[in-house]
């Protein structure tokens, strides 16, 4: 309870961040998506099954405050808890250079992902393609955003990994 | 069957299509409910953090412009001579535009009934779609209320309305389409958001004339704008894909992330 507790105050806070920080220093479509990449934490160092409802109603509120139809960042998270617990099954990142490069694909993948299925889902349709064919064209803009993305896993990893550890949460 | 329905896949299946079907139908009550009671709680951490940032970028600004400063300066006390001529002969025309008014009995242009509002929250994507502020429906904010700075720069309207907060569309968003008139030439357009990169004066007949550092206003065609809101400067025209239109590409006054105060147009009467 104590955790869940911690984990829904992170949430709340990367989102006031995300919203209310970010967007005044970054450039366009150059924005780390904190929240994502805790999820991304969260869904390597959580158990599926536990975390697949907490992840569920941590894109129901996160669409909420985003002001976007409840169900877009919904289904993006479980995607994303879906797809590390699949991958973790089959090649374990406990073991250090494999588990550095299991990250690396993991951050990858899970940005490309959600940003792919935002543009389809808030855009409806095609034009949301157009729009991310477009964004891929430009690959620095993707290489800074997956190397913000990186920073914020790493510091959020860390951050969960004390919070599991720590006496006061057991 | 059982073994199927139990996987992880199945379930992830299920959510998608559970949260798909909930888009579909957009229970804006539902959400509403819940919207208002976070929304709300988060409004002051919002605005402690949205303030102490935006301090923090204008520092920045400042101490990384030090050097340009003078030259500033120099521009900016010229244009305000200048302006404040403008002031001057604007004003006298003003006073004429009223008396006359008066004598042909007809009402006065444009007033406006404003609530000012603190900018609290941007489009956490990056992409300048919308901003947030800090006043709503129980301070008479509604939808589709225009939304300035200034004494009159349009820079979006209200899409939606929770208790204590609002979401503002800005016009850079590709979702935003407007009616626009070039004040110089009355070259007659629609004027669309390109995914919060900058905005399109398009639809404008081939017969019509648009020059580069012409101003766009709202045309009031429509009836869901004021007429006369600035809107930007032309910074490039030419034709539409299909050769059929001119396109002009219109530059925005100032940008999303500089914003801290807007104005909502509550009420307006147009003649």
């Amino acid at each position: 309870m104590k955790k869940t507790i911690a984990y829904f105050f992170i949430i709340i806070v990367s989102i006031i961040i995300q919203k209310s920080i970010f967007p005044i220093f970054g450039a366009y479509f150059v924005l780390p998506n904190l929240v994502l990449m805790l999820i991304l934490a969260l869904s390597i160092l959580e158990n599926f099954y536990t975390f697949l409802y907490k992840s569920v109603f941590a894109g129901m509120l996160y669409d909420i405050f985003l002001y976007q139809q409840v169900g877009i960042y919904a289904i993006i998270f479980p995607m994303v808890v879906y797809f590390v617990s699949f991958f973790s099954r089959r090649i374990s990142v406990d073991l250090k250079i494999t588990g550095i490069f299991m990250f690396g694909f993991f951050i990858i993948f899970v940005t490309l992902m959600s940003d792919f299925l935002f543009f389809i889902i808030s855009y409806y349709g095609m034009d949301g393609l157009d729009f991310f064919v477009k964004i891929i064209k430009n690959p620095l803009l993707l290489v800074y955003k997956i190397f913000f993305n990186s920073m914020f896993f790493i510091l959020y990893y860390n951050i969960i990994k004390r919070i599991k550890n720590s006496y006061f949460f057991i | 069957m059982k073994k199927i329905t139990s996987t992880k896949l199945f379930k992830i299946f299920l959510i998608s299509i559970f949260f798909i079907f909930l888009i579909s139908l957009n229970p804006y009550r539902f959400v509403g409910f819940f919207g208002n009671i976070f929304l709300t709680l988060a409004i002051p951490f919002q605005k402690i953090a949205y303030s102490s940032s935006i301090k923090f970028s204008n520092t920045k600004d400042f101490i990384s412009s030090i050097g340009q400063l003078k030259r500033e300066n120099e521009n900016l006390i010229k244009e305000n001579i200048d302006l404040t001529a403008d002031i001057s002969r604007l004003k006298d025309t003003e006073k004429e535009n009223i008396a006359l008014r008066e004598q042909l009995n007809l009402s006065l242009k444009n007033q406006y009934e404003l609530a000012n509002a603190f900018v609290v929250g941007h489009d956490p994507n990056g992409q300048e779609n919308w901003i947030e502020i800090d006043k709503g429906s129980s301070d008479g904010i509604e939808v589709n209320m225009p939304v300035i700075i200034a004494e009159g720069v349009l820079i979006g309207r209200v899409q939606e309305v929770y208790f204590k907060t609002a979401k503002i569309i800005l016009l850079t968003n590709s979702k935003s389409v407007i009616n626009g008139i070039d004040v110089e030439t009355e070259a007659k357009g629609v004027i669309k958001g390109e995914y919060g990169l900058g905005l399109i004066f398009d639809m404008v007949l081939q017969s019509d004339f648009l020059n580069i550092g012409d101003s766009i206003i709202t045309s009031g065609i429509g009836g869901d704008m004021p007429k006369g809101l600035f809107i930007g400067k032309v910074k490039e025209v030419h034709f539409s894909e299909d050769h059929l239109f001119q396109q002009a590409v219109v530059s925005v006054p100032i940008p999303s992330s500089k914003i801290k105060v807007v104005s909502i147009i509550k009420n307006y009467k147009s003649y």
